[in-house]
């Protein structure tokens, strides 16, 4: 048996079959094209999809009760005995085989739910034209949702004498494509919801040509990224969209980081970039302090017992990392308190050599930065870095740390910090603030940054089983990130279908079987998610308008967009504008 | 070393790098005055920094210790950023 020509879900019903009889395979019934799975004279049987060469001559496989229906084409449809299949996928003509899946009576609900379907109807929109850049883990580049639309891949991860943009990574064009993975299936999933083509769980954007871009995360990378679709999207005449459903905390979440600052000089007529708002609403990574001259505020954090600590040659990797950013006309010292205690001195702007000092506590060694005013917001920003006591590498102390703050010459007197990492350390107490919370590239000026709205909360699985997802359905979904900058710029720009969207599975990720639908495609919830659904719209704009620019699609997009029980235009710090009705775009 | 064009992450980490100063370890952005000339991308071109040999004013490169140390002190360099690890926002 050549397992690698089956599909899972096939696999798996044989597998089921062969352990437990027929009786195996009534689980599989519902969603799979089974006959004679009563007990009958009939051996079990499925109906199924062969993929091979358009030209294939399959008639050598008719015998052993192996029917295969006339037609042609490179899926060929057909009925065989679960026994047969070993002989089946044995076979050189065939490429691999599909069971045959039920339809079900709803499509994805996502599209629907926002007004897809009468607007594609009544514009005819299909993405054709356009490219859909997608700067994310990959691409799996035989999922039949893109089947000959992926025009390159720029793998960054794999050794290659890399592009104009960046003299790293591979470029991938043809059958190379299938050098490159995504192990991740979030790139695949992303790529799907903007344009994949499958009839069930289609993008938005099925006609879209699309550009990926695999990356390692690194920021700069993603900036190389940027520039590398729309300048193959320029050499081809066409107009382009990119999705970076990514984000982080170390900047200054004013749109004046560097990744922001690409993204602002890059955009113009028929350039787009669509963000997502990042995921932590729900999670305590911003703390404010009002500080007035002479006196001292403190935000405590929550450090948790961190994971052991792998040395590497960049030095240990910190516990916990804070990123304060307060107005350059005031001047603010900064120390930091250990659980027991014990803490700094207090750290004031550093004007001459290395403005980066260590401190070694009992709990832990302590990294403080406090340089000049950043030229490019002129404010003050300082770094903490919570690290592993130097030399021996003993682990920090978990428990609640203090950032004081003193405030020595105030104008303002306003101080934001973040915790880099919400999954390590979060904020607690009265300085904790439920805002501000998109940083790069979600808060660059000219993306169009979305948030996540919910549109499906229950499905059942590939096995049979009913599945719930904890969110409120037919709402802002609580996780998507609250703006707006910290300039006051309003973010999100507007939300979009985000938990649970159904698209395309990479058959080289981790499967989950309780998000699975079928074999093609799982279900996932992100801000992720919501960011490809405008892109995909997006693109469909720029088939019919070429030459739309950022603030012409914001305005196109904010004008179809509202908050319940709100006037159309307000905006929110969770909603942004508002949810997208693409009916009337 | 001219310590004011470094953004606070990049002094932090260029402590880290003391030992091994011609190591290209250190993921950058190189942001331009706009003085800067051709000649003056061509250099960064050289050093591998791209992205910066037209209109922009970005560019992007691995640097060592000694190389950022080098860029600082160029009137035509207006800052350098250390590129920080960005996050799927999937679930």
């Amino acid at each position: 048996m050549n397992y690698d020509k089956i599909s899972p879900a096939l696999a798996g019903a044989l597998d089921d079959l062969q352990a437990h009889g027929r009786q195996g395979l009534e689980p599989h019934g519902h969603s799979l094209g089974l006959i004679s799975t009563e007990p009958v004279h009939k051996p079990p049987r499925a109906v199924v999809f062969i993929r091979c060469d358009d030209a294939a001559n399959l008639d050598h496989l008719a015998g052993e009760g192996i029917e295969i229906n006339g037609g042609g084409g490179r899926a060929r449809t057909g009925i065989v005995p679960f026994m047969s299949l070993d002989r089946l996928s044995e076979d050189d003509a065939v490429q691999f085989i599909n069971p045959a899946r039920r339809l079900r009576l709803h499509m994805d609900v996502a599209p629907g739910k926002v007004g897809v379907p009468p607007f594609r109807l009544r514009t005819g929109m299909t993405g054709q034209g356009v490219v859909v850049g997608v700067v994310d883990s990959g691409i799996e580049p035989l999922h039949p949702a893109f089947d000959a639309r992926i025009l390159r891949i720029w793998d960054q991860t794999i050794p290659g004498p890399g592009v104009i943009e960046g003299r790293y990574g591979a470029e991938l064009t043809g059958d190379l494509q299938q050098i490159s993975r995504d192990t991740v299936g979030h790139g695949t999933h992303v790529a799907g919801i903007a344009a994949g083509a499958d009839p069930t769980y289609g993008g938005i954007a099925p006609e879209a040509t699309i550009l990926v871009v695999k990356t390692d995360l690194l920021d700069a990378h993603v900036a190389d990224g940027v520039r590398y679709v729309f300048r193959v999207a320029g050499e081809l005449g066409l107009p382009a969209v990119v999705n970076l459903s990514l984000g982080s905390h170390g900047d200054a979440h004013d749109g004046t980081d560097p990744l922001s600052t690409v993204i602002d000089e890059q955009v113009g007529p028929g350039r787009i970039v669509c963000c997502s708002a990042g995921n932590e609403g729900n999670d305590n990574i911003h703390g404010r302090v009002q500080v007035a001259k002479g006196h001292t505020r403190s935000l405590a954090c929550s450090v948790p017992v961190p994971p052991p600590n792998i040395p590497s040659p960049s030095g240990p990797s910190p516990s916990a990392s804070f990123n304060g950013w307060y107005a350059g006309t005031d001047q603010m010292a900064v120390a930091v308190v250990a659980p027991s205690g014990a803490g700094t001195p207090f750290q004031t702007v550093i004007t001459g050599g290395s403005p980066a000092r260590v401190y070694t506590l009992t709990e832990g060694s302590v990294r403080i930065a406090t340089p000049r005013p950043d030229p490019a917001n002129g404010d003050h920003n300082f770094l903490v870095d919570i690290l592993p006591i130097a030399p021996t590498g003993t682990q920090t102390t978990p428990g609640i740390w203090r950032l004081r703050i003193r405030g020595d010459e105030v104008d303002e007197g306003r101080v934001d910090v973040w915790s880099i990492d919400g999954t390590v350390a979060q904020f607690t107490g009265r300085a904790l603030q439920d805002s501000l919370k998109i940083g790069s590239p979600g808060a660059a000026s000219a993306a169009v940054t979305v948030g996540s709205y919910t549109t499906r909360v229950e499905w059942v699985d590939l096995m049979g089983h009913a599945q719930q997802a904890g969110f409120e359905l037919d709402t802002v979904t609580d996780f998507s990130s609250e703006g707006p900058r910290r300039d006051s710029l309003p973010k999100p720009d507007l939300i979009a279908p985000g938990a649970m969207i159904a698209s395309s599975l990479s058959v080289n990720s981790g499967i989950f079987p309780e998000m699975l639908i079928d074999d093609l495609n799982t279900l996932k919830a992100g801000t992720s998610m919501s960011s490809p659904f405008v892109a995909g719209l997006v693109a469909l704009l720029l088939q019919r308008e070429p030459d739309l620019d950022p603030d012409a699609v914001k305005g196109l997009l904010r004008a179809h967009c509202s908050v319940p029980g709100r006037t159309p235009g307000t905006y929110d710090p969770k909603w942004g504008y508002g949810l997208i009705d693409v009916q009337g775009l | 070393m001219n310590w004011t064009k470094l953004d606070a992450a990049l002094a932090g980490a260029l402590e880290q790098t003391d030992q091994n100063r011609d190591a290209r370890r250190l993921p950058v952005f190189v942001q331009l005055d706009a003085e800067a000339s051709p000649p003056d991308r061509e250099t960064l071109f050289e050093l591998g920094v791209c992205g910066a040999d037209g209109q922009s004013g970005t560019g992007t490169a691995n640097l060592s210790h000694r190389e950022v140390e080098a860029l600082s002190e160029q009137p035509w360099v207006r800052r350098l950023v250390l590129s920080g690890q960005q996050r799927l926002t999937g679930r």
